[in-house]
């Protein structure tokens, strides 16, 4: 297990490599001078001055001797500063991360609230009207863009009923409206794979004789199928915490809830590229970290992954 | 976002690396799949929407009426008026064509990319194999639609650039599921005849290996249609897609966000057709999985 750990932790060094690289180009691609950009001068401005800018921030020198120091800042955490309020990026970044990944958290914990009973009515009651509801509703529920679902949300709990506030961050409130229309989506996926898996797992061996032993249908389902189809949904939640994480972007910027997404798409709107370049490495790199960690999770909870 | 295409590239590479399938078995499983038929009645009309924009729009998309701003749905404007008084329905329209060739271009270029990459490197593994797989993986490393938001950002708003960033956010998951494909495949004794007989490698792999790795291809990209669709209308949403007054169907939503009280209709009625659109794709995309997975043929 620990060999697995090490030499998973060992593939992500090309990663988080290419991951800056692709930063850095994209930094490269940004329109206008960056000397100009960053310092507000006009480009008819003291040529001599900018020179001097541009050697001192060693903008002069070949491009990979510019991606070698670029990736060195990049390792102290050094993303540079924001443009619009001149405070380090990093300061900024690590103010809105918990947030995000609070959003994020709640999100799962919703969809599972939502999905998991729903996809175990739908595979108990197999081929009923109720199975067909669940399957149509729940590929509804994943097809929703989030940013739709939010506003109407919005709409109807926090203007019509007035049952949430309509947006900000401090109260838990202020959280189940961004959650849920997060949650909701990903719902339609659990309800999914839980039906799914139930399915294949209640017609083992072991299933049978839980029941020969007498046990009622609640418990077998409950305790033991569910148990094991678990598993499955473990990896899925996995693989969608990316989507997840796109999806915060546009529901943090709807209710106003202060994570990364919120601050990276106000960054693009006043161009404070710096911002939206570390918003955008360490939103991968935490992606990058999370699928590890479930992967390693996977991997002690199910002992037939392959470590090698 | 597409949570469902994600989902889905898992589910087909269990399901591809069985037998290939009969077309005529595929056709009678789908016709019998009611929401898969409801899916295509879907997509029938939106294709129709993009086709004849110019006839089933009853206005001009960019025609303005200030008197009538934010004017509710009514049977002159069955989806009611924005805020510069323009015909909602004629925009959604006009907006269908948008969304369709964002959705044709990206999968059409994701797909020959992926495809490509895909097959030399299952074909030739090793090195080449070991590069691509690695380039794909660091694509893969940006979550869904971030990657794209970040070349938006500094590229600009165009439809050509809405259509290079979801190209490259998509390719890798493509080539990666080909690339599976491919390794199967090759292994097979059809394809060691071939490579017995002396036939080149570029003969192999075009007659003989790609045309038998299609089939989860069809599912990919009809799910893929879903997702590019809801990626540039997200990407509109947030002021990073085509240009205003472009109609795109993210842009109309935006734009409805700001009068959620005074006319709802502007935001959620296009929000609806979306939603329609991308579980059309879901819908149909699924029936063509379940229909060439031999576990599911009834």
């Amino acid at each position: 297990m620990l060999k697995y750990i090490l030499r998973r932790c060992l593939m992500l060094a090309p990663v988080v490599l290419g991951v800056s690289l692709i930063i850095f180009v994209i930094m490269k691609l940004t329109p206008g001078d960056p000397i100009l950009n960053a310092f507000g001068i006009q480009p008819t401005g003291d040529q001599s001055y900018i020179s001097e800018l541009r050697a001192k921030l060693g903008l002069d020198e070949p491009i990979y001797v510019q991606y070698g120091k670029f990736l060195w800042r990049l390792m102290q955490g050094d993303f540079g500063r924001s443009i619009a309020s001149n405070k380090p990026v990093v300061a900024l970044i690590s103010e809105t991360l918990p947030n995000t990944l609070i959003l994020i958290l709640s999100a799962v914990i919703v969809a599972a609230l939502i999905g998991i009973p729903i996809g175990v009515i739908s595979a108990v009651r197999q081929g009923t009207w109720i199975d067909h509801t669940t399957r149509v509703a729940s590929i509804f529920a994943a097809s929703i863009p989030d940013f739709w679902l939010g506003l109407v949300l919005m709409m109807v709990f926090s203007y019509y009923l007035g049952l949430t506030p309509i947006a900000g961050h401090g109260t838990i409130q202020h959280l189940i409206l961004p959650a849920s229309t997060l949650g909701i989506g990903l719902s339609g996926v659990i309800v999914r794979l839980t039906r799914s898996n139930l399915l294949e797992i209640i017609r083992q061996d072991f299933i049978t004789a839980a029941y020969a032993r007498g046990l009622s249908r609640t418990r077998v389902i409950w305790k033991h199928a569910l148990r094991n189809a678990l598993i499955p949904i473990i990896t899925v939640l996995g693989l969608q915490l990316g989507f997840l994480i796109a999806g915060a972007f546009f529901v943090e910027w709807i209710f106003g809830w202060p994570g990364i997404g919120r601050l990276t798409v106000q960054a693009i709107t006043q161009r404070d590229y710096p911002v939206v370049l570390g918003a955008l490495f360490v939103t991968s790199i935490a992606y990058v970290l999370i699928n590890l960690i479930v992967d390693i999770i996977y991997a002690y909870i199910d002992p037939r992954v392959k470590y090698e | 976002m597409s949570r469902y295409k994600q989902l889905n590239l898992g589910m087909i590479k269990c399901i591809f690396l069985g037998e290939t399938s009969d077309s005529r078995v595929i056709a009678r499983q789908m016709l019998r799949n009611k929401p898969a038929l409801f899916g295509l009645a879907v997509v029938i009309l939106v294709v129709s929407m993009t086709l004849f924009a110019d006839f089933m729009a009853p206005y001009d998309p960019s025609a303005q009426d200030l008197t009538k701003r934010l004017q509710p749905p009514s049977l002159e404007h069955p989806f009611g008026l924005d805020e510069f008084g323009r015909d909602i329905l004629s925009r959604v329209i006009h907006g269908a064509r948008v969304s369709m060739l964002v959705g044709i271009s990206v999968i059409t270029l994701a797909l020959g990319v992926g495809m490509l990459l895909g097959v030399f490197s299952g074909y030739f593994g090793g090195k080449v194999d070991m590069l691509v797989m690695r380039v794909a993986d660091i694509f893969l490393a940006f979550p869904g639609l971030i990657l794209a938001i970040g070349f938006m950002a500094v590229l600009g708003q165009s439809l050509t650039n809405v259509i290079v960033s979801l190209v490259l956010v998509n390719w890798p998951g493509y080539a990666r599921v080909i690339r599976g494909q491919v390794l199967h495949i090759r292994g097979i004794e059809y394809v060691e005849a071939a490579r017995a007989i002396g036939a080149s490698h570029r003969s192999i792999m075009l007659g003989h290996i790609l045309p038998n790795a299609m089939s989860p291809l069809i599912v990919l990209a009809t799910i893929g249609m879903g997702w590019a669709i809801l990626a540039e209308a997200g990407l509109s949403f947030l002021g990073l897609g085509v240009k205003p007054p472009t109609p795109s169907w993210g842009a109309i939503i935006s734009s409805g966000r700001a009068y959620l009280i005074q006319a709802p209709h502007i935001a959620t009625i296009p929000g609806l057709i979306l939603a329609l659109t991308i579980l059309a794709f879901n819908l149909i995309g699924d029936a063509i999985r379940d229909a060439l997975d031999p576990r599911m043929r009834t």
